[in-house]
């Protein structure tokens, strides 16, 4: 007995000196020496990291800003299977957006060097979709736009070479980041304008508040030229903040609060306008349906559909959950189904693929539904997601 | 809520008129000093009645789809007619009070404003809602009220946005929101 204890305490001493001649004394993350051979033991199964899937069609990322909390979750989940992949950290109020080719996703953010105060630091992470490491880190001007997540008050170019960000205070400006040599450029003047939506050949439209859009164009440099577009909405048509946008198409889709859907074509040529849509008939509006939620509209763009998150509600409550997704085309307006969704839902996206998804998420309940978007069948669902996700994004193709 | 549409109006057009002819900076600047000096309006009547008897901060009276429907009973529940348009936590519920932030947060000069309608007399009031920063979001009563909050393109009566501009030490950290009233608005 004796001597196996003396046997084990020179080994450990042995182990000890070994790490100390390993780790630095003063190195924070080092193997602590008093852990000893046991808790450093060699064990008979290897011990790895997950290497990641590459994101197909079904991949959806969820994000959890946690009602304005310092840091944003995004969580990578395999829609196919409801399987949750992976989390990346952000910042407060982080902004995602995913590449073209669904190869990476880029997270704008901010951190205090105190946790809540002390200096602000605002920074882009470009992200590999399947090993979730960080490819690239990028130091911006500490001036992002903090709103609850505003799905595009950044993006990424349509070649996926840039990023933009909105800045409010203390004037309005885009910032601009080139994601191919890692740097910041500039940050571009612009007038009274929100949202960007980029197209073709270093361009992106910004919706401004007197209803129109204002087409910018910019060089390597962040040179702009400007040129508006004609009013396309009243003063009273009030839009929801978060529209769905296609980088690939330049398609946008932006409901209002009492259920009259805008559209328009994007392109480096101009903007197209379409007639306006109107979600529910006179009866339906006399019988209080109006969309509601956070991100309260989708589109499939093979389908030519349009999914709103609405409900029966009262004036003014545009942002309270909603239950049931109205489907319809989204060249004549025709209703095409209704999905109930049985749970309050803040949030909805749809794949693009042939036999797509619908998520819904919850904040309430920490948790995404996943539905067949053609049958209304709910298929799945992946829970305890945060403190309150809010949004998810599918990929543009 | 009861609107006063000719009131709303008018803010409105005032909004829309000083934004489009002076620049931002200048814009909130100017809107900090109307709100800085209606500070010294004299106390308008406001019922406190409950306040004592709230001991507790659990979230009450979150807007449902039936609408909005304002108490003018308890300050710390969601529907206390001054919060008609506070999408955040009640600074009330948090260490503060209606009207001020709780210790150690940083008050923002900066506001957001919305009329809201007081059951107990009648009355609309004009609020310009600020937000107390600095610190870790608050997370009790959290509401998510909109009366007339319209988008982030009119953001002078949006409540999406961390209102915290101005802040000391530009803490731009969301905590919570006070009610404070600018005056009536009929």
């Amino acid at each position: 007995m004796t001597t196996f204890q003396s046997s084990r305490l020179i080994g450990k001493l042995a182990l000890a000196a070994l790490l100390a001649t390993t780790y630095s004394a003063f190195a924070a993350d080092a193997v602590p020496s008093s852990l000893g051979a046991i808790g450093t033991a060699k064990t008979q199964e290897d011990i790895t990291i997950e290497p990641g899937v590459p994101a197909d069609s079904k991949r959806v990322y969820v994000q959890d800003p946690g009602h304005f909390n310092v840091t944003t979750t995004v969580y990578s989940i395999d829609g196919k299977n409801n399987n949750l992949l992976g989390m990346t950290d952000s910042g407060k109020l982080a902004n995602l957006m995913l590449s073209s080719d669904g190869k990476f996703f880029v997270t704008s953010n901010t951190t205090y060097s105190r946790i809540a105060s002390g200096k602000r630091d605002d920074y882009v992470q470009v992200i590999d979709a399947q090993s979730l490491k960080v490819l690239a880190d990028i130091d911006i001007p500490e001036g992002r736009f903090l709103t609850g997540v505003m799905e595009r008050l950044a993006s990424i170019s349509t070649d996926n070479k840039h990023m933009l960000f909105q800045q409010f205070a203390p004037s309005p400006a885009v910032g601009l980041v080139d994601l191919e040599k890692k740097s910041f450029v500039k940050m571009m003047d612009i007038p009274d304008c929100y949202h960007i939506f980029p197209v073709p050949n270093q361009g992106f439209y910004m919706h401004c508040r007197d209803g129109s859009m204002m087409h910018i164009t910019y060089d390597d440099k962040g040179n702009t030229k400007q040129k508006p577009t004609k009013v396309f909405h009243a003063e009273d048509d009030y839009l929801f903040v978060n529209p769905y946008y296609s980088n690939s198409t330049g398609r946008l889709v932006w409901p209002t609060y009492e259920g009259r859907v805008f559209q328009a074509k994007l392109s480096d040529k101009g903007a197209e306008f379409l007639k306006p849509i109107e979600i529910f008939s006179d009866k339906e509006k006399a019988a209080n349906w109006r969309p509601g939620g956070w991100q309260v509209v989708a589109y499939h763009k093979a389908r030519n559909e349009i999914y709103v998150l609405a409900d029966q509600r009262a004036k003014w409550t545009h942002v309270t959950a909603s239950r049931y997704v109205f489907v319809i085309d989204g060249t004549t307006g025709k209703r095409l189904r209704r999905i109930d969704l049985k749970h309050e839902i803040d949030g909805i996206s749809v794949t693009q693929d042939a036999d797509p998804n619908l998520y819904a998420v919850s904040a309430e309940d920490k948790t995404m539904y996943t539905f067949n978007a053609l049958s209304g069948k709910q298929t799945g669902k992946v829970d305890e997601l945060g403190r309150a996700p809010t949004i998810s994004l599918t990929l543009d193709k | 809520m009861k609107k006063n549409k000719g009131f709303d109006s008018s803010i409105e057009k005032l909004a829309r008129t000083t934004a489009s002819k002076t620049g931002r900076r200048g814009f909130i600047g100017k809107l900090g000093a109307f709100l800085a000096g209606s500070a010294l309006l004299p106390l308008l009547p406001v019922d406190r009645r409950g306040r004592m008897n709230e001991a507790h901060a659990e979230t009450k009276g979150t807007l449902g789809r039936e609408g909005w429907k304002p108490q003018d009973k308890d300050p710390k529940s969601c529907d206390y007619w001054r919060h008609c348009s506070i999408d955040g936590n009640l600074c009330d519920c948090c260490g503060g009070t209606l009207t001020s932030c709780p210790p150690g947060s940083e008050l923002s000069p900066s506001s957001w404003v919305a009329s809201c309608f007081n059951p107990g007399d009648g009355q609309t009031y004009l609020i310009a809602y600020r937000d107390c920063c600095g610190k870790q979001t608050c997370g009790r009563c959290n509401c998510m009220n909109v009366q007339g909050e319209l988008p982030v393109y009119r953001p002078e009566f949006n409540n999406d946005i961390v209102w915290c501009f101005g802040a000391d030490n530009d803490a731009m950290t969301y905590h919570c929101t006070v009610s404070p009233i600018v005056g009536k608005a009929s």
